[in-house]
């Protein structure tokens, strides 16, 4: 043979700079049994793309669309921040300060990688982890579980403290709810996960009532004591949820 | 440069949304890639699932500006031969039956059809390695460059395993032409 299979092949796939295809173009009129290998790899490139073309014109498979869907920012963020709780917790079932300070790390971390809020503005993004902003720390601040509106958009649950003596506030957002604590920089959002309906006003749902199987898994695990009943609630607020033991 | 939460939060959001819009018109040229590494249906659908999935989740690490095809193959590869190695997920498993074809069929139809389930077959019969870089470059078109980069391999290493495979291929399924 005058030239090489591997420099037919790269004739064949094209890959050749122009002075190298006059020569394999000059072997070929030269050599009739490189001709015949040109034609068998002609027709064996053929056969490939004939054999897997095809599937180019098959429907797409649901579970692969939905595999690209179910990972939109939104649903996706929520799923991260899930995914870090329960591996934090499930690696670490002591309920410490340690124990939320790793979930906090984790999430910080989630965060960080894949921030994408369902909601605007209720959210900031810092290098400590999550922080409750606007409206949400407003709330947070504020609200009395015992003394809210029914149909506000952001609700308060059940205010208790951490092993750092921190208060903590469950709550929900539309479409979300979550756990925060109280840390000199702010409310630190700890655990946050999307609720069934996306309708925060739906009369079907009570304040509380609507909590994720993960926000209260982290509830569980980050209590130090038991909820704050409704007065000891007003008096740790009108304090300005200072934290201690 | 000062750090913005909300505008990188807003950023990765129109990032994100575009990687899908692109990985979605992506998804019938990864199953083609995958059925002809895996030779069934099934197994290459796990496989195309199981690539979008790790690309979601990685990816932070995609860097915008280079080609997204070319690391979302990279992936599927990965995973390919994880899962040969682990000899659990996406091995060779029986073609789908040819021989079903309906006998209305002209010989042609037949023959084209048989044709091509041979040459399912003698992809599956080829080394990993050597499947591979045929798909790649004859099947999925790519570039020795690109489908090297894709593979992680010096491109002289691509070349070969090319040759090796379709020297194979063509032994199965061009005899009378070459001899």
């Amino acid at each position: 043979m005058t030239v090489t299979t591997e420099k037919l092949l790269a004739y064949v796939d094209g890959e050749l700079s122009p002075d190298e295809m006059k020569i394999v173009q000059a072997a070929l009129a030269a050599d009739p049994e490189l001709r015949r290998e040109l034609e068998t790899q002609r027709a064996l490139t053929h056969s490939l793309q004939s054999a897997f073309d095809r599937v180019l014109d098959e429907p797409i498979p649901g579970r692969l669309s939905e595999a690209v869907r179910s990972r939109d920012p939104g649903r996706s963020w929520h799923h991260r921040v899930t995914e870090a709780l329960r591996e934090t917790f499930a690696v670490r079932p002591l309920f410490s300060g340690a124990a939320a300070a790793s979930a906090a790390l984790a999430l910080g971390l989630a965060a960080g990688v894949f921030v994408a809020q369902p909601d605007g503005g209720d959210f900031a993004a810092d290098p400590q982890g999550l922080m409750a902003r606007a409206e949400l720390a407003k709330t947070l601040d504020r609200q009395l579980a015992s003394d809210q509106d029914p149909n506000a958009a952001r609700k308060i649950g059940v205010t208790f403290r951490n092993g750092n003596g921190e208060y903590c506030r469950t709550f929900n957002v539309p479409g979300s709810a979550g756990v925060a604590c109280r840390e000199p920089a702010g409310w630190h959002v700890l655990a946050l996960a999307a609720t069934q309906s996306s309708r925060p006003q739906s009369q079907y749902r009570m304040a509380g009532a609507d909590m994720p199987d993960a926000i209260r898994d982290a509830v569980t695990a980050m209590m130090a004591g038991p909820a704050l009943n409704a007065e000891a609630e007003k008096r740790a607020r009108d304090r300005g949820w200072v934290a201690g033991n | 440069m000062e750090e913005n939460p909300q505008r990188n939060v807003v950023v990765r959001q129109e990032r994100d949304e575009t990687v899908q819009r692109q990985i979605v018109a992506m998804l019938p040229r990864l199953r083609r890639f995958a059925r002809s590494l895996t030779g069934n249906a099934t197994d290459a659908d796990d496989l195309v699932q199981d690539t979008v999935e790790r690309a979601l989740k990685n990816i932070a690490r995609w860097e915008p500006g280079t080609r997204l095809d070319s690391w979302m193959y990279r992936i599927a590869q990965n995973l390919f031969i994880d899962g040969v190695r682990r000899r659990r997920q996406y091995k060779a498993a029986p073609v789908e039956a040819a021989e079903n074809a309906p006998s209305v069929e002209g010989e042609r139809a037949t023959e084209a059809r048989l044709m091509l389930a041979k040459t399912v077959a003698a992809m599956q019969e080829l080394p990993e390695e050597q499947r591979l870089a045929v798909s790649l470059v004859l099947v999925e078109g790519f570039g020795y460059q690109e489908a090297a980069d894709i593979l992680n391999v010096p491109i002289g290493t691509l070349t070969s395993r090319l040759a090796r495979g379709r020297e194979a291929l063509a032994r199965r399924l061009h005899p009378a032409v070459e001899t």
